[in-house]
């Protein structure tokens, strides 16, 4: 058996000490600074642009920070100076924002935006070696097909009205009520049939599929869905494309006088108040996620506090918050899409987040609680480095629902590029809604596309 | 100096899992806990720094009284406390230093461990911890990165941060290797004999308990069945402890020939 070897004196001998990495610590804190002291100076002046930059930076930063790679000063610099630039260019552009309407400024306040992604760009590509361009144009494809879903939904059944309208109008009035039912029926038989069959099979899992579809079909039929519908319209898809294409991407404003780019501005604003109810929303979310866990949480009142207002915050649809802010704080105003998106971000966060915390080890909690260590300092300390990953994924992803979000709220007045879609859609520019639309889209795809490289780097 | 009066643990559900335990260990010591899974090791080393909360009598570190004491003097007690165990209980994602660092927490400013502004003499502490188990050279590396000998050793590193008067091992090789498991023993006998630090170690295996041990206490469902000297365990004591006669997965070195 092996004893305890000779015991050798117990003296530290003095040892070649490692070089400590380059710190990102210091840097990354004097980012955050900037980004929050701008973030709120933007927020207060009304500039929400200003946000925007700082807050890719300090996502940037962040996540480089929390993968566990300590970023070179460089990073940093890179992402602070850009940053800088960026939002003094915007806020400069949008400045005059108030006074006239120049289809000038918001390209120009995109392009100062340009830089802060730039920054994050050469930052991300310091540290990867390769990006997957495949990856990215998959997810741009998905993007796209979601944008064009977010449109209908938008459209919702205003769509399909105008659409029948048309179709009125051109005398074509189609009966289906007979063919509607028949199909129904044959369905909800060819499901009966496979309820049958995997009962005699003996299969609980086919039991419940079928089952599931049957349920599937059921409530289709109920909401009027019929595959026999869409084939006999599918050649008013002709009225669809001529109505909407060519896209209209100018049109006279109000006065009647000619305007250029009434699409870039509101877009931009729409993504104003997407980042603004992400950052906020995300900020506010860190700690109540922690007290709505029980392995984090104070005490029973707290857990169950935190769950509540949790639980009250999520229940209400983020259209409600829309539109219980815009009748606060002004119709048309942006500052209320702003509140919307904030609870709708809170909401999504503190759940996902609290969530993920009840599944962390709870070891290390032990240890440092062991240690004598303070209630926060055991949460900072040992809860926090095991779900930051997430929850910069988490914000990333939030941040890309509050852009479809803050499309949809605009419409029942909380600013944005919502309300142009809308009003549009009310005198039928279909034309112009597809300019709108394409704008939508590529916006979406290109915040997909780094969202999705960012967040690709945490996994 | 630990006391031990009378002290009887129940968990929710009324499993009594620590009976009437009263002893005394003295400052310096090297005591090695022995029994059955479930005999009460690990909640008799929870109860010295307030982990798990008496029932009934009572616990004294150095005549304080753990049980009922106020949050503040916990901590206060805790961080005389270091603690090992037998999952190692890193924070996988952090470097080896900020998991050593946590053993410090108690000791700062709450602003400065807010934002990782740890002073100068704090963080040459803990690489000093880091030198003392001969893994210095791992300070920024992550610590999922290291084995799990060097694991443990980093959680050794973290109790000696917090450079304590007293140090809980629960089942700290139980996770290793023989081999590793040695060289972690010897590292925590070092650690007693020469910076003084009193040691309480829950261990499975007998041959381990022997080779490095002083003082061995045996629990058996909760009672205190033994407490003297190494050398009077023979097979009695083990049966006493145990319940039956020694078999080979009792001894380290022959677990698995």
């Amino acid at each position: 058996m092996t004893g305890p070897a000779e015991i050798t004196t117990f003296e530290i001998t003095p040892s070649e000490r490692p070089a400590p990495p380059p710190r990102s610590g210091p840097f990354f804190v004097v980012v955050l600074l900037i980004g929050l002291g701008f973030g709120v100076g933007g927020i207060i002046s009304g500039g929400a642009g200003v946000v925007w930059g700082l807050t890719g930076g300090v996502l940037a930063a962040t996540a480089l920070r929390w993968r566990g790679q300590s970023s070179h000063p460089v990073d940093a610099l890179a992402v602070v100076f850009a940053s800088a630039l960026g939002l003094g260019w915007s806020g400069w552009a949008l400045g005059e924002r108030g006074s006239s309407v120049e289809g000038t400024t918001a390209l120009l306040a995109a392009v100062g935006w340009l830089l802060p992604g730039a920054a994050i760009g050469f930052v991300v590509w310091r540290h990867s070696r390769r990006l997957r361009l495949a990856s990215v144009l998959v997810s741009a494809v998905g993007w796209a097909l979601a944008a064009f879903f977010v449109f209908l939904w938008a459209e919702g059944l205003g769509a399909v009205e105008s659409l029948s309208r048309t179709a009125v109008q051109a005398g074509e009035i189609v009966e289906l009520t007979g063919t509607f039912y028949a199909t129904t029926g044959f369905f909800i038989a060819l499901i009966g049939a496979g309820v049958t069959f995997a009962l005699l099979v003996g299969s609980p899992a086919l039991v419940a599929v079928a089952g599931s579809i049957t349920f599937t079909l059921f409530a289709a039929s109920q909401i009027g869905f019929s595959l026999i519908k869409v084939t006999s319209e599918i050649d008013k898809l002709n009225i669809l494309a001529q109505e909407f294409w060519p896209p209209e991407w100018t049109w006279p404003n109000l006065t009647g006088q000619p305007a250029e780019n009434q699409i870039l501005e509101p877009m931009v604003e729409t993504m104003q108040i997407a980042v603004v109810g992400a950052t906020v929303g995300c900020l506010i979310a860190l700690p109540l996620a922690f007290l709505a866990s029980k392995m984090t949480t104070f005490n029973l009142p707290t857990f169950w506090g935190s769950r509540f207002f949790m639980n009250v915050i999520r229940a209400i649809p983020d259209l409600f918050y829309a539109m219980i802010f815009v009748s606060a704080v002004g119709f048309g105003s942006p500052f209320a899409g702003a509140l919307a998106m904030i609870m709708f971000s809170l909401g999504i966060m503190a759940k996902l987040l609290s969530e993920t915390v009840d599944g962390i080890e709870p070891g290390p909690l032990e240890a440092s609680r062991a240690t004598g260590a303070r209630h926060s300092q055991v949460v900072q300390y040992s809860a926090m480095p095991q779900v930051l990953p997430n929850y910069v994924a988490y914000a990333l992803y939030i941040f890309e629902l509050n852009i479809r979000a803050s499309v949809v709220i605009g419409i029942v007045g909380a600013g944005g590029i919502g309300r142009l879609l809308d009003e549009q859609r009310v005198f039928f520019q279909w034309d112009r809604v597809m300019a709108i639309v394409i704008v939508i889209w590529v916006s979406v795809i290109l915040i997909e596309a780094v969202s999705v490289t960012v967040r690709r780097r945490l996994v | 100096m630990i006391e031990f009066d009378r002290a009887t643990v129940i968990y929710p559900g009324g499993l009594k899992a620590l009976k009437d335990i009263s002893l005394t260990i003295e400052d310096g010591e090297f005591v090695v806990v022995v029994g059955l899974s479930g005999a009460g090791k690990s909640t008799m080393l929870r109860v010295i720094n307030g982990l798990v909360p008496l029932a009934e009598g009572s616990v004294k570190v150095n005549g304080q009284e753990v049980r009922g004491a106020a949050a503040g003097d916990l901590r206060d007690i805790r961080s005389d406390i270091g603690m090992i165990f037998q999952t190692f209980n890193l924070v996988n994602r952090s470097t080896v230093i900020n998991n050593v660092l946590a053993g410090r927490l108690s000791m700062v400013p709450r602003w400065r461990s807010t934002i990782g502004l740890w002073p100068k003499a704090d963080v040459e502490v803990a690489l000093q911890s880091l030198e003392r188990v001969g893994i210095v050279d791992k300070a920024y590396e992550r610590a999922s990165n290291l084995s799990g000998g060097q694991q443990q050793r980093v959680g050794i590193a973290r109790a000696l941060a917090q450079e304590p008067e007293l140090i809980l091992a629960d089942e700290p090789v139980a996770s290793l290797d023989p081999v590793t498991s040695h060289m972690v023993m010897r590292d925590l006998q070092r650690i007693n004999r020469e910076l003084g630090i009193t040691t309480l170690i829950n261990l499975h295996f007998l041959d381990l308990a022997r080779a490095y041990g002083q003082r061995l206490i045996g629990l058996r469902d909760g009672e205190l069945v033994f407490d003297g000297d190494i050398a009077d365990v023979d097979e009695d004591v083990f049966r006493g402890i145990y319940g039956r006669a020694i078999t080979p997965e009792d001894l380290l070195d022959a677990a698995g020939t």
